[in-house]
C-alpha cells in the first residue's frame, strides 16, 4: 500500500498498482523502492478521490482481463471463446464507464486536466482533454467565449480584421 | 478552462483534431474569440494535422503546411468542385435541351399525321356513310 496525501492534507491508502497508473509515481516509486508516502503539492482531496476512482477502475479491468486470458490459456481450446467474449465486453463496458466518469461540470474538467498533467497520467489526460475538444466542437466564436468565460481583448478594428481573415471556413 | 497553460491548450487542440472532433472551421472560430486563441489555433503543427487528414497525399508540398497553406489548398479544393458541378450542370442542361428538341419533333410529326388520318377517315365516313360510333372510336379525330 502507498499513501498518497492531497495539497489539503487529505491522505489515501491505495494499491501500488493503482498509484502507478501516474508516471511520475511509477518514476518516484522507481528511483526509491522504500517510499510509502507521497505528498501530491498540487491536487486537493476532492479532485484527487476523483483521479483515484479512475485509475481504481482502469487497473481492475486490466487485472480482470490479464486473469481472464490466464484462465484461457489453462483451460485449452474449449472454453476459448467465453474469455474473450468476456474481455470484449469489459472493453465496451470501460468506455461506458470512462463517458459517464467525464460527464462532469467545466470547473471539475479544467481541475482533472490540470491534475492528469501533474501526474501523467496518459489515459486520463487523453480522456480529458478530449471531453474538452468536444466541448469546442461546433461552437461559434460566441458561444465558445460564453461556455468559457473568455473576454474578447480584440479592438472592434482588429476583430473586424480577424474575422476578414477567417471567412473562408464559415462558408 | 482559458487558464490552462498553452501547451495544455495545443493538447486539447491536437486530440481534438486527431480524433476527428474539431475541423477548420472550429479552429476558425477560435481565432477570432481573442488574442490568445488566435495565436494557439495558428500552430501550423495542428495545420499539418488538419491537412493530412482532410487531403489527400498524393498532393506534394513544396512548403510544411500552416494555416495559410491549408488555406489556399482548401480554396482551390472549393473551387475545382464548384467548377466541376459547374460544367456538369451545363452537360446535363445541353442533354436536357436537345431531349426536349428531339421530343418536340416528334411530336410535331405525330400531330402532322393524327391531322392526316383524321382527314382521311372524315373522307372515309363522308364517302362510306360509315357509322358514327366507329369514328368515336378513333381518337384524334376532330369532326
Amino acid at each position: 500500500m502507498i499513501t498518497l496525501t492531497s495539497s489539503d492534507g487529505v491522505q489515501f491508502d491505495v494499491r501500488e498498482a493503482v498509484a502507478k497508473e501516474s508516471q511520475i509515481i511509477r518514476d518516484m516509486i522507481q528511483d526509491d523502492c522504500v517510499i510509502t508516502n507521497i505528498p501530491l503539492a498540487n491536487v486537493n482531496h476532492k479532485i484527487l478521490s476523483i483521479v483515484l476512482e479512475y485509475c481504481q477502475m482502469h487497473v481492475d479491468k486490466t487485472e480482470m482481463e490479464v486473469n481472464a486470458s490466464k484462465h484461457q490459456t489453462t483451460t485449452g481450446e474449449g472454453s476459448s471463446s467465453v474469455p474473450v467474449a468476456l474481455k470484449v465486453s469489459s472493453n465496451k463496458n470501460l468506455n461506458d464507464w470512462d463517458k459517464e466518469f467525464i460527464n462532469v461540470d467545466l470547473d471539475t474538467l479544467y481541475d482533472l486536466i490540470l491534475a492528469a498533467n501533474y501526474l501523467n497520467i496518459s489515459g486520463l489526460l487523453n480522456l480529458t482533454t478530449q471531453a474538452a475538444a468536444d466541448i469546442i466542437k461546433g461552437k461559434t466564436t460566441e458561444e465558445i467565449r460564453a461556455t468559457f468565460n473568455i473576454k474578447n481583448d480584440f479592438t472592434p478594428e482588429e476583430e473586424a480584421a480577424i474575422r476578414k481573415e477567417n471567412p473562408w471556413a464559415f462558408e | 478552462m482559458e487558464y490552462l497553460p498553452d501547451d495544455i491548450w495545443h493538447r486539447i487542440l491536437q486530440v481534438g483534431i486527431q480524433k476527428k472532433r474539431l475541423n477548420h472551421v472550429d479552429l476558425c472560430s477560435l481565432a477570432v474569440v481573442n488574442n490568445r486563441f488566435d495565436q494557439l489555433s495558428q500552430d501550423p503543427a495542428l495545420w499539418a494535422t488538419l491537412f493530412s487528414r482532410d487531403f489527400s497525399s498524393i498532393f506534394r508540398l513544396s512548403q510544411s503546411p500552416s494555416k495559410a497553406v491549408y488555406r489556399h489548398k482548401h480554396v482551390v479544393t472549393r473551387d475545382f468542385h464548384r467548377l466541376r458541378q459547374k460544367r456538369e450542370f451545363e452537360r446535363r442542361k445541353r442533354e436536357f435541351e436537345s431531349e426536349k428538341f428531339r421530343l418536340k419533333q416528334e411530336f410535331q410529326g405525330e400531330q402532322v399525321r393524327i391531322h392526316a388520318r383524321s382527314r382521311l377517315i372524315n373522307l372515309a365516313r363522308v364517302e362510306l356513310k360509315l357509322p358514327d360510333v366507329i369514328v368515336g372510336e378513333c381518337p384524334g379525330i376532330n369532326l
